[in-house]
């Protein structure tokens, strides 16, 4: 029986911490990530049966919303991303207990790898992020459990706020997490700058 | 007194106020005693054309150099006229230097906003060899050649000698200042902004608009292009509440710093109006230090989204046209008086004021107030105001009741002025500085973005906002509004109509109590009896060196519309827009052709309203960030080993990896092609775009978007795709394997991996909506890593858990199945060659793919594994006529490729019908053939045009390309791919492969496209 095969972060392990002027930035990569879409058109099956596993009301608008051991984020019409509670990849199969759970309601892809999530917190982390996203991030407009499909510069993104410190998560596509966090830290030294 | 013989303006003569007693030589012969905003205490250092000078805090270079009695700093652009200042702001047309040295030397920077720092380096422009002596003002000379539209005269004929000849001269000859030859090394930063209402300009209307809607709650930004808002608060002599202006200016921002919704920005430039509440802005962060501190940016480009916006951007003085109104020493009012009350610096000793309107005799009292002499008062008007004769007579002056200055007396620097009074008698009157205003021009520029024209006010005499970009209203002077108490009002107004609209309750500011303010105007554009010119120059547009003998000239060559006005003249083509320029050019051009102001219209004013440097446009996207990189899972494996990495797309690819000892990247790529061949080999193919298909009607749906066949593909199998366009020509190709009964995963070319997702949503969402199907990538999902070679099973079988049979009937050609490796990890493997030898794709996901690759190293390294790049992987390709990026060039068919037989005749697919068109089906359409040069070693380029032998080298002859080309270690020759007319039909055939490009004429043999293992036993073993 051959070794098992360890796991990589998608940062070069010198790159992973930022801690300066109040903003930190931090390597979330590693938690399950699942793409649930609705398949079959019975929506309220769908809403019901999420309901009763998790207890919670899948959204409709581009907002979050946590469930007892998952999460659900807005990715779309009818598309959401289930993400675990685990910031790892500890606990059991997320694709296979919402395919278990949800049968055919639903079309479920393991999104774990695809999508990483950079994490952003501190009292300057809005204003780093408006170095980089085209957003308004400010309480009037996004407060915790807004998500947004949005661009950070050039690269594809899906942003929400998690608390009111404030701290983001910032979703993106595993092959420019080092482009992203390259350019996380850039704003996050802009930011305290202006600061 | 010769108009030539100019007194030196930069000895250091004591000025009006002697510097008082200290026992150096006098410093600063101009600066006034007191006043201004600028710390006295402190002495800054600077250098301008290589001499010493000093200044203050608060001083800008233009304030500075005056104060030292410096007043010639440019030549001009075509002419190499002396020029001096002009203005105190934004639109400084003349006062034009260029900003430090080496790399980060700025041309073209005006005087009037360069802050002064310690240790300031600027050089006057466009001057050989010196500024005082400059023998280009033989141009001067030349003048009646160098008018509008002179270039295109004299220089047609040769048409030769323009590049090497003429361009090269008139460059020389003309023009400004000079780039920095060197990286700029600084760096710029982009950042987003959201408001409820942007104000832009922080004068008295715009302080009192962000301050009504700050105080309402409302979101604000506040916006202003001088490092110190209050506008022309700062610089008149004025009292508010009895007190001084610039103090209810610092209450002011004092209160709108405390706010927490109001962000005050200065030095900012709001630069353009966008679609939807957006405007440009340029913040200069560190323009005005020394020296720029590794963690500031130079500037920050941003992105203003606002609900509202209230355009307070007050208004540009306009000079008078009338000749030698270039000379140093001629000055607009408003910034004479900028220059005393804000700077402390006395503009000159002896001064003429010549204006049409009330507000240029607060100049007069000014400049008495500031103990300069005024020699007289100029009043354009037959009937002077009350104000006019009230100013001239506390200062002392000569009123000069509708007379007019007729010609300006001075080289490089003003003696006197020629006036002509309301009776036609002329006098001369010594002076070194006149003070003129032929009015003031609202700043429309943000209001016209949209395509808006302003309208003519025949009050005014100038040009107001008409229509609006949406959300925008204009208030203060930059609506026509004049004087400090109906601007202060209309910024009030202004506010809260903006932040009503945004929803919040506002009340309105309380008004401080302002002296009157006069502001009767009178039309004045020029004192010109003719256009010819005779008098001397009289500059419209100072910078471009437009005159009004070239306006007349434009008039009569037809060239009467204001934009041909413009195209054939140059007239507000320069850097600074024609801001002192445009509306006397188009008022002139009016007179001539005998139409109103309005009936003569206005050009199109495009952003940016200021000149932005290309580097803050570029923002952080520079050098190798100019684009993100996506990196695949094994980039930190590939670095390790040395490899060399190319760009496909986005994507970071390894191209080979160089072994010590590789005499070159030949010899690289031909060891890792030969070890494929002959043992194993392992290459990331990650960049492949992977899309996971779900639903019941997931096959129907690959039926329609394929162009072969679908629906008898059992799980467990993968099938090659075609993928035509609508119009019928192919689009991508890959492997499509069925994972489940409802599920596939699609591969498709690294290139279309975004373009293909978008046509698959593009299918269902509107093709088909009903088909019960969904799609999501897992491109970066899955690492994934091709296997190829003969001994690929035998490395695989070390990794695999041994659960699954990878024996040839197990796991034949085209397999696929969810596996697990090392102990229980789960992965994908597919039995898919790109190489033609026995191969498989293996994925992991991907933050397995590291470690992935790592174990099939040290596993395989019994069998010889050998990582390749993409280098190794096209000649593997090519060699066994696989078609790809070259083939795939949208330009050809499933029968250009050989593929027609997979277009199915049973089935609708996205293509089909248009796929049918005669031209597409026509046999004579170059398709693929193998490329074989005759002798082996001939160098078969790729791109080259293949004819038949011994034909002309003509277009004529041209039956087909080399579309992909490369030396191939298993056959020991040149190889390539092709599209040749009728090819299939002419394998054996030696046609000529021409290569303008590099000179060459290689003999080719026309194969059949596979050159190794033609009949696929390697594939199935």
């Amino acid at each position: 029986m051959p070794d098992p095969l360890h796991a990589r972060g998608p940062l070069s392990p010198s790159a992973c911490s930022y801690d300066h002027g109040g903003i930190r930035i931090t390597d979330m990569s590693g938690r399950q990530v699942a793409g649930v879409a609705l398949l079959g058109g019975d929506r309220a099956a769908l809403d019901a049966t999420v309901r009763q596993a998790w207890g919670v009301d899948l959204p409709d608008t581009p907002r979050i919303v946590a469930g007892s051991g998952l999460t659900f984020a807005w990715a779309g019409p009818d598309q959401w991303l289930a993400l675990s509670d685990a910031v790892d990849d500890s606990g059991p199969d997320l694709e296979h207990v919402l395919r278990t759970t949800l049968g055919p309601l639903a079309a479920v892809t393991d999104q774990g790898d695809s999508r990483v999530a950079l994490r952003i917190s501190g009292p300057g982390s809005r204003d780093a992020l408006s170095r980089l996203l085209p957003i308004d991030l400010h309480p009037r407009a996004f407060s915790p459990g807004n998500t947004a499909l949005t661009l950070a510069g050039h690269i594809g993104v899906q942003v929400w706020q998690v608390d009111s410190c404030p701290t983001y998560d910032i979703l993106v596509f595993r092959s420019f997490a080092r482009s992203l966090h390259h350019d996380l830290c850039a704003a996050a030294r802009g930011a305290a700058r202006a600061a | 007194m010769s108009p030539f013989d100019a007194a030196p303006t930069q000895s250091p003569t004591p000025g009006p106020t002697p510097s008082g007693s200290r026992p150096r030589q006098p410093t600063q012969p101009f600066r006034l005693a007191e006043g201004g905003l600028i710390d006295r205490d402190t002495l800054v250092r600077f250098h301008f054309d290589g001499r010493d000078f000093t200044g203050h805090p608060g001083d800008t270079l233009a304030s500075a150099l005056l104060a030292n009695g410096v007043r010639l700093v440019g030549r001009s652009f075509k002419y190499h006229r002396p020029r001096g200042i002009l203005s105190a702001g934004p639109e400084e047309p003349n006062a034009l230097v260029e900003l430090r040295t080496g790399p980060r030397r700025e041309p073209n920077t005006r005087a009037t906003t360069i802050e002064l720092f310690d240790g300031l380096e600027a050089s006057s422009q466009n001057r050989f060899p010196s500024l005082r002596h400059d023998l280009l003002s033989i141009n001067g000379l030349l003048s009646p050649i160098l008018t509008a539209g002179f270039y295109y005269k004299t220089f047609m004929w040769p048409a030769a000698f323009w590049e090497k000849l003429y361009e090269p001269i008139i460059r020389r000859a003309a023009g400004l200042g000079r780039a920095a030859d060197e990286a700029d090394p600084d760096h710029y930063e982009k950042a987003t902004a959201f408001c409820d209402v942007l104000v832009v300009g922080a004068g008295p209307a715009g302080l009192a608009a962000a301050l009504t809607a700050g105080r309402a709650g409302a979101r604000v930004i506040l916006c202003e292009d001088d490092a110190q808002p209050g506008g022309r608060l700062l610089a008149e002599q004025l009292s508010l509440d009895g007190r001084p202006a610039r103090d209810w200016v610092r209450d002011a921002l004092a209160e709108l710093g405390a706010m927490p919704e109001v962000r005050v920005m200065s030095r900012t430039t709001v630069f353009g109006t966008y679609d939807g509440g957006t405007y440009g802005a340029l913040e200069h962060v560190t323009d005005h230090l020394a020296a720029t501190a590794p963690h500031l940016p130079r500037q920050v480009l941003w992105r203003i989204v606002a609900r509202r916006c209230v355009l307070a951007a007050g208004a540009i003085e306009r000079p008078v046209v009338f000749p030698g109104n270039d000379r140093p020493g001629i000055m607009l009012a408003g910034a004479v008086r900028t220059y005393i009350n804000r700077f402390g610096v006395a503009p000159g000793r002896k001064a003429v004021v010549f204006a049409n309107n009330d507000d240029a005799m607060r100049t007069v009292a000014d400049l008495a107030k500031a103990g300069i002499a005024v020699a007289a008062v100029v009043d354009s008007r037959a009937a002077p105001s009350a104000t006019s004769r009230d100013a001239a007579r506390d200062a002392g002056a000569r009123l000069i009741a509708g007379g007019q200055v007729t010609r300006a007396i001075g080289g490089r620097a003003l003696t006197a002025v020629r006036i002509r009074d309301a009776a036609g008698r002329e006098d001369i009157v010594p002076c070194d500085l006149l003070a003129m205003s032929g009015g003031w021009n609202p700043n429309v520029h943000l209001t016209t973005h949209h395509g808006g024209r302003p309208e003519y006010i025949a009050s005014l005499c100038a040009f107001v906002p008409s229509v609006l970009p949406p959300g925008m209203g204009v208030a203060g002077m930059a609506a026509g509004v004049a004087g400090t108490a109906a601007a202060l009002a209309d910024g009030s107004r202004a506010g809260a109509e903006a932040a009503t609209a945004c929803g919040f309750a506002t009340s309105p500011l309380s008004m401080p109590s302002v002296p009157a303010e006069p502001s009767g105007i009178e039309p004045l554009w020029h004192t010109l009896s003719a256009f010819g010119g005779a008098a001397g120059k009289a500059f419209v547009d100072f910078q471009n060196d437009v005159t009004a003998k070239d306006i007349g000239l434009a008039r009569q060559e037809g060239f009467r519309a204001v934009e041909h006005l413009k195209r054939y003249t140059t007239l507000g083509m320069a850097t600074d827009q024609g801001k002192t320029a445009n509306v006397n050019a188009l008022a002139i051009m009016a007179e001539l052709t005998g139409r109103t102001i309005p009936e003569t219209g206005t050009t199109l004013i495009r952003p940016p309203v200021q000149p932005i440097a290309i580097g803050a446009l570029a923002g952080p996207h520079r050098g190798g960030h100019f684009k993100p990189a996506r990196l695949t899972p094994t980039h930190d494996w590939a670095t390790e080993l040395g490899a060399t990495f190319t760009a496909a797309g986005l994507w970071q690819r390894a191209q080979w990896f160089a072994r010590p000892g590789d005499a070159g990247w030949q010899e690289t790529v031909n060891r890792e092609v030969t070890a494929v061949r002959t043992a194993v080999g392992i290459c990331d193919v990650t960049t492949l775009g992977k899309i996971d298909i779900q639903g019941p009607d997931a096959a129907a749906f690959l039926e329609r978007v394929y162009a072969n066949a679908w629906k008898k593909l059992p799980v467990g199998r993968a099938r090659y795709g075609l993928m035509l366009r609508e119009d019928g020509f192919v689009f991508d190709d890959g492997t499509t394997a069925r994972l489940g009964d409802t599920q596939y995963v699609m591969t498709t070319t690294t290139a279309n991996a975004g373009p293909v997702m978008q046509h698959l949503e593009f299918c269902h969402q509107w093709l088909w909506p009903d088909y019960d199907v969904r799609m999501i990538s897992v491109t970066d999902q899955w690492a994934q890593i091709a296997v190829a070679g003969p001994k690929s099973r035998d490395v695989l079988r070390q990794i695999v858990d041994t659960a699954y049979d990878l024996s040839n009937d197990a796991f034949p050609y085209m397999a696929a199945a969810e596996i697990t490796i090392c102990g229980g990890q789960k992965a994908r493997l597919f039995r898919l060659s790109f190489s033609g030898e026995l191969a498989y794709e293996i994925a992991v996901p991907a933050r397995f793919g590291d470690a992935l690759v790592r174990r099939l190293m040290q596993s395989g390294a019994p069998f010889g594994i050998t990582p390749y790049g993409t280098e190794a992987l096209g000649v593997l390709r090519i060699e066994k006529g696989h078609p790809a990026g070259p083939e795939l060039n949208g330009q050809t068919t499933a029968h250009d490729l050989g593929m027609g037989r997979l277009l199915s005749t049973r089935k609708d697919f996205v293509g089909r019908a248009m796929a049918q068109r005669p031209a597409l089906t026509d046999p004579a359409r170059p398709t693929l053939v193998g490329l074989r040069p005759v002798a082996p070693h001939d160098v078969l380029p790729a791109g080259a045009h293949l004819l038949p032998k011994g034909s002309p080298a003509t277009a004529a002859s041209d039956q087909g390309w080399v579309s992909s080309a490369a030396w191939s270690p298993s056959v020991g020759s040149w190889i390539g791919l092709g599209l040749l007319s009728n090819g299939p039909a002419r394998h054996g055939e030696i046609v000529c492969a021409h290569d303008p490009l590099g000179g060459r004429v290689v003999e080719v043999e026309i194969v059949p496209p596979v050159f190794v293992d033609p009949t696929g036993e390697r594939l199935h073993a």
